[in-house]
């Protein structure tokens, strides 16, 4: 009906049908009796009133301001609204794609008075439609509620109806509810509708579950096919949908306190659409308004609506005063005739109404339709609910046999129509029953009972007529599969859970149930459990456990609960469990589980303890430990690894160092290599890297790792520690360079070293220096017992000393008689220190060759006798001289007074009467004259030594000055030859000289003197060698040899007399040594002069000499003379 | 010999020095010898008897040959000195050579005492070149 009338054109909508069953009570309320007269006159009123209605018109015009007016004229295109193109009646987009409804028809009437037109256009969505208003986009909404915040940016007309917003249930549900009695069930509204803000407010407290559809048709489907319980909203726009979709199922079950006041609204942002568009709406006559809510407005809804629920709805329509009375009363007089002859039809069709809506009721509570069967026709009939079953619109199945079986499952198909052919030809005796499935408009099978009886027969007493009903199991039969599903399934696992599951009845605890896995750990029967007093299992008091159980079912279960129960024998174990408030065959009661947990709690605590022990070594190892991603990500690390690597502690390193992967190693090749070592070999490697620090400084460190795979049998972490070894690598490298000093200095050192085992003497190691001073080869040595050396002189034993390097530990300068090994005898001097080498006991001794500085320690021992001497002498000297000087001055005297020449001894002897030529003579035979000579003589040779001793000992006060060698040569040579001593003994004459000087001779200085005194020394020692030689020199000759050499002189003196033998050669320089006869020599002249050479003037002095071959003296003189040559 | 005789002061305080060489200056011609065992004793006597010429022991109890030859020369008591020493080393320093004593003038005991004759026959001008 309503969608044939939302058809119509606008402004005339067709009347007749909105009132039959309309007002009855307002009627009662008007004028009883009828009548043509009232009628006419009552007609005149009305035509008064259309009279007026045309003057409302053209003063609404008037009503507008001159600025409104200009408004409306400057702005046409500001003149349009928004609609929702689905919220019949009240607005939609008709067919014909235009603005439709109430409040189209009611901006038609503001239209006409306002003089101008507002454009419609559908909106896309309720949400968008109050954005364009808020923004001015569309300045006119036609249906919307006022409410306080919308005041924001719009103003709103009066409201044109009021409309109460209703629950909508099933048929079956009972009348007369609140939202508050929906509490648990399903409610739905319209997304973005007052209605969803006002249900979600109350759903909270009511415990509604609020389902929010995209528009009113889905919702009343919803609750029609059950998916939802109710849906609110408001009556109009229900109304119109139940009827417009075929929902006969479902009526209004309740009101709430939220009324639809529509008004119109204008934005804000235009005040003067809004105050002309008010004037125009206020011109409106009331009862021009109910006529257009009566046309849109539908109360006759086929029940939807109680009498109750219809006043309300009215009394929101009567606003308009007594216009208004006055056209409900003609209009209810012109019905009231009509009314009453249709009372009769009336009454009867409200009782089969009333009788159907029972059946309906009935029918909609159990989801079931009826059905009618002509086994002799096949003419079927299925009723509407039958349809609604199905989610199917009446009509749309062919009322047939065949249009039954047609939605019957293929599987079911069969079977259902061979049991109903069955009942049929069996005489349709009692009731047909059968289960099978239909097909539902979605094209889901719906498990459907089908029960049926005979209800007419033919004559021969066959079925002609069979009725029934499906019903809709569906629903049931899965909750029953469910249920035995579940179970089935609970059994399942209730008996073969390996968790220990009890159920207990929730008042007493008493064990409803135990399963397999409870009876072994208690190792008891089930009969035995079950006779078990509750709490039996643990230690809680019969007060604990009953506010346990009721702690249980308020909070509707409780998990994971740590507790304590006593096991069989008797210890106590520890146990998680979970309970549940369950229902068991009808009691409530507690659903447990309990898991032992005592075995892994001692895990736990071991492992607890075990990781805070790994832990502490953790955090206080000295070494750094790490964990790192095979790709060389650092997932953590630990302090000590930190410090080695430069960083503040342990959170900088992993802060630093997580997206870093190889950032500790300088070569990326050294890591590569660690993880090949660590593929071949996983449970661990060592090796040695240079790594660095956060400064990129090396350090050389020992890494052990190992490496875990992955579930995938990936390399996956890496685990391990790292040692710095560079201290460690420092030491190591000074103990080498260290090793190699000593090695050289071993080598190298001028002493002897023998390294021994000290428990047999083997020789170990010895070093150059013991090979050249003993003369053995290294590999005659090196094992070999020292002993078997042959070291020591004869008749020399070590044994003291080593003694005492035994007591010690060392033994200092010892010195000994050792031996070369060609026998040639040595002075040595031991020093002996123990060392423990490898474990074992060894001595290293130090032995140092001293016969040659032994000697010269002679030579200087004697020298310093010398010159200490030489200071005696000087101070002596002075004092010898004078009686030396009396001797000889005596002797000359004596000698010249008994000369018989001289005047004044002749004069005296004369005196006297003495003969001095006889005197003479006596003397003469008497050897007298030579007596006197000699003691001259003796004098004399006195006078020399001392005068050498001075000269030895005195220091010289001759400066240095350039040295004219070659004179001072010729000199000496001239003296020798003419001295006086030398003439005495030996004839130089016959020795030949010769004298070789070289060019070029560089300049030296020197104390001339003094190197004259040595050339006459040597000259006179070489001339006095070769005059005393036996058999006698055949060719004496002296070569004297004056040569550069670098940085100096060298004079040699060489001689081919009879030579010195190696005793006379090595004491050649010792004072007072002299192979003269006595009174020759004095045994210093050779001293002197090495003296001279050396001491005073800086240069070197040796000789070589060959027995029977001659002697040949070598003098090397430096150009400078080092300063601390002194003479 | 004849011509005038010069008188020679011999200054040691050995006195087989004095004796031995007082005899042999004596024994030859033209010399007065005398003799003391100081310096002190020799300036009185050269005080009372002027003489030509003085040979001189360097080391003397008292003051040194070296002072006492100063001071006979500063108070021109003698004009000429021989230094007679038992010393080796000695060399005429700035006083001796002060007082005309020259290296020629030292004469080391013991030695043959013509040496001696030559010098003082040079110094005092009657005879002999000098070695």
């Amino acid at each position: 009906m309503h969608r044939t009338r939302s058809t119509a054109p606008h402004g005339n909508p067709p009347q007749a049908t909105s009132c039959p069953a309309e007002r009855p009570r307002a009627g009662k309320s008007c004028v009883e009796r009828p009548h043509g007269r009232l009628l006419l006159a009552l007609l005149a009123t009305a035509a008064l009133l259309l009279l007026l209605f045309s003057h409302t018109v053209a003063n609404a015009q008037a009503l507008l301001t001159d600025e409104e007016k200009a408004w409306l004229a400057a702005n046409p295109h500001k003149l349009k609204l928004s609609f929702d193109r689905n919220f019949p009646p009240l607005e939609f987009l008709g067919p014909d794609g235009h603005f439709n409804g109430l409040a189209a028809e009611i901006l038609k009437l503001i239209e006409e008075r306002l003089g101008a037109e507002i454009i419609a256009s559908p909106a896309t969505d309720w949400p968008s439609q109050l954005r364009m208003l808020e923004n001015g986009e569309m300045p006119v909404v036609p249906v919307i509620v006022h409410t306080e915040e919308r005041e924001r940016f719009a103003q709103f007309t009066p409201p044109y109806i009021e409309i109460p917003t209703v629950i909508i249930g099933r048929r079956n549900e009972e009348g007369g509810k609140v939202l508050s009695d929906f509490a648990g069930r399903r409610v739905a509204v319209v997304r973005g509708y007052v209605t969803e803000h006002y249900v979600r407010e109350r759903s909270l407290d009511a415990g509604i579950e609020v389902v929010p559809v995209s528009n009113v048709q889905a919702g009343l489907r919803d609750v029609s096919f059950g998916v939802v319980d109710a849906v609110v909203e408001n009556l109009a726009v229900a109304a119109h949908y139940i009827d417009k979709e075929q929902l006969p199922n479902l009526k209004v079950v309740g009101s709430t306190e939220l009324n639809y006041s529509l008004s119109f609204a204008v934005s804000n942002k235009y005040p003067l659409l809004y105050s002309a568009l008010l004037k125009a709406y206020a011109a409106i006559p009331p009862e021009e308004l109910e006529r257009v809510k009566a046309h849109w407005i539908r109360l006759d809804t086929g029940g939807l609506l109680s009498p109750e629920q219809r006043r309300v709805l009215r009394m929101t329509a009567v606003a308009g005063g007594a216009v208004v009375g006055m056209l409900s009363c003609v209009a209810w007089l012109l019905r009231r005739r009509l009314r009453k002859e249709m009372k009769e039809l009336e009454q009867a069709r409200n009782k089969v109404q009333e009788q159907g809506a029972r059946l309906a009721l009935v029918l909609d509570a159990t989801r079931t339709g009826i059905w009618e069967y002509e086994p002799a026709t096949g003419a079927t009939y299925l009723s509407p609910e039958w349809h609604t079953m199905l989610g199917r619109l009446p009509g749309t199945i062919p009322a047939t046999y065949a249009g039954w079986t047609s939605l019957i499952h293929p599987d079911d198909a069969e079977a259902t129509t061979r049991q109903l052919d069955a009942y049929v030809h069996s005489g349709g005796r009692g009731v047909y029953e059968a289960e099978f499935r239909l097909l539902d408009a979605s094209g889901e099978w719906r498990w459907v009972l089908a029960k049926g009886r005979t209800v007419r027969r033919d004559s021969l007493g066959r079925p002609e007529r069979v009725i029934g009903m499906n019903t809709d199991i569906h629903t049931m039969r899965q909750h029953r599969d469910a249920a035995l599903e579940s179970e089935r399934k609970f059994r399942t696992i209730f008996e073969n859970a390996p968790y220990a599951i009890v159920v207990n009845r929730m008042s007493d605890g008493a064990y409803l149930d135990v399963n397999r896995a409870f009876l072994r750990s208690q190792k008891k029967s089930r009969e035995e459990m079950l006779a078990t007093a509750p709490g039996h299992y643990s230690d809680v008091s019969p007060e604990q456990a009953e506010a346990l159980r009721n702690k249980i079912r308020l909070l509707g279960g409780m998990h994971n609960l740590e507790g304590r129960s006593i096991h069989p024998d008797g210890t106590v174990r520890h146990i998680i469990y979970s309970s549940v408030p369950i229902t068991y065959d009808g009691e409530t009661a507690i659903l447990s589980i309990t898991v032992d947990v005592t075995d892994r709690k001692q895990a736990e605590n071991a492992l607890k303890a075990s990781e805070e022990q790994y832990r502490a070594i953790f955090n206080n190892a000295p070494v750094g430990i790490f964990r790192t991603s095979f790709d060389g990500h650092v997932i953590d690390g630990n302090p000590a690894l930190a410090r080695m690597l430069g960083y503040a502690d342990r959170s900088e390193l992993l802060r630093n160092l997580k997206d870093k992967a190889v950032d500790v190693y300088p070569e990326p090749e050294a890591r590569r290599s660690l993880l090949d070592a660590l593929l071949r070999n996983p449970s661990g490697v060592r090796m040695e890297f240079e790594l660095q620090r956060r400064d990129r400084s090396p350090f050389h460190a020992i890494v052990n790792a190992t490496l875990q795979f992955d579930a995938d049998n990936q390399p996956f972490i890496l685990d391990g520690i790292v040692e710095d070894i560079s201290v460690r690598k420092q030491a190591e490298e000074q103990l080498r360079q260290s090793e190699q000093k000593f090695f050289q200095l071993f080598q190298l050192c001028p002493d002897a070293i023998v390294v021994a085992r000290s428990e047999d003497g083997i020789v170990r190691d010895v070093n150059q220096a013991f090979i050249r001073m003993f003369g053995f080869p290294r590999e005659e040595v090196l094992g070999t017992p020292l002993r078997a050396l042959g070291l020591l002189a004869p008749e020399t034993s070590l044994d003291a000393p080593l003694a005492l390097l035994r007591q010690h530990g060392e033994l200092g300068s010892h010195e000994f008689a050792a031996r070369h090994k060609d026998g040639t005898p040595m002075a040595c001097l031991l020093s002996c220190q123990m060392l423990r080498i490898d474990g074992e006991e060894h001595m290293m001794a130090v032995l140092r060759d001293i016969t040659q500085s032994k000697k010269m320690q002679e030579v200087i021992i004697q020298t310093e006798k010398m010159v200490s001497l030489g200071g005696i002498a000087a101070g002596i000297a002075h004092e010898i001289n004078n009686p030396l000087g009396i001797v000889l001055q005596a002797s000359q005297n004596l000698t010249q007074r008994t000369r018989p020449d001289f005047p004044k001894n002749v004069e005296v002897a004369k005196a006297i009467g003495l003969d001095m030529e006889l005197l003479a003579s006596y003397m003469r035979q008497r050897k007298l004259d030579v007596f006197l000579a000699d003691i001259q003589s003796a004098a004399l040779r006195a006078s020399a030594i001392i005068r050498h001793m001075l000269e030895f000992s005195r220091r010289s006060e001759s400066r240095r000055k350039v040295c004219d060698l070659v004179g001072l040569l010729g000199r000496a040579l001239a003296l020798t030859q003419n001295d006086y001593d030398l003439k005495k003994s030996y004839d130089f004459k016959k020795i030949e000289v010769s004298l070789n000087i070289a060019d070029d001779l560089p300049v030296i200085n020197c104390t001339e003197t003094e190197i004259e005194q040595v050339v006459i020394n040597l000259l006179r020692n070489s001339a006095q060698a070769m005059a005393s030689a036996k058999p006698p020199v055949a060719a004496p000759r002296i070569d004297l040899d004056l040569g550069a050499t670098p940085g100096g002189i060298r004079l040699v003196i060489a001689d081919n007399g009879p030579g010195m033998p190696p005793e006379v050669q090595r004491r050649a320089f010792e004072p007072f040594f002299t192979t003269k006869p006595p009174g020759i020599g004095t045994g210093l002249g050779l001293s002197v002069s090495y003296f001279i050479v050396t001491k005073g003037h800086g240069g070197r002095m040796h000789v070589e000499s060959t027995p029977g071959k001659g002697t040949r003296f070598t003098i090397d003189l430096p150009v400078d003379i080092p300063p601390e040559a002194t003479a | 010999m004849t011509g005038p005789c010069s008188t020679l002061l011999i200054v040691d305080d050995e006195e087989g020095i004095r004796r031995q060489l007082e005899a042999y200056l004596e024994d030859q011609d033209g010399f007065s010898v005398l003799s003391t065992a100081s310096g002190e004793e020799a300036l009185q006597r050269m005080a009372e008897h002027p003489v030509d010429l003085c040979i001189v022991d360097m080391r003397l109890p008292g003051m040194t040959g070296e002072a006492f030859i100063a001071l006979a020369a500063a108070r021109g008591l003698c004009r000429h000195f021989l230094v007679h020493t038992g010393s080796l080393d000695l060399v005429p320093g700035p006083t001796l050579l002060a007082a005309g004593v020259g290296p020629d003038d030292v004469f080391v005991k013991p030695h043959g005492a013509e040496g001696m004759l030559r010098r003082i026959r040079h110094i005092l001008g009657d005879g002999g070149p000098t070695p």
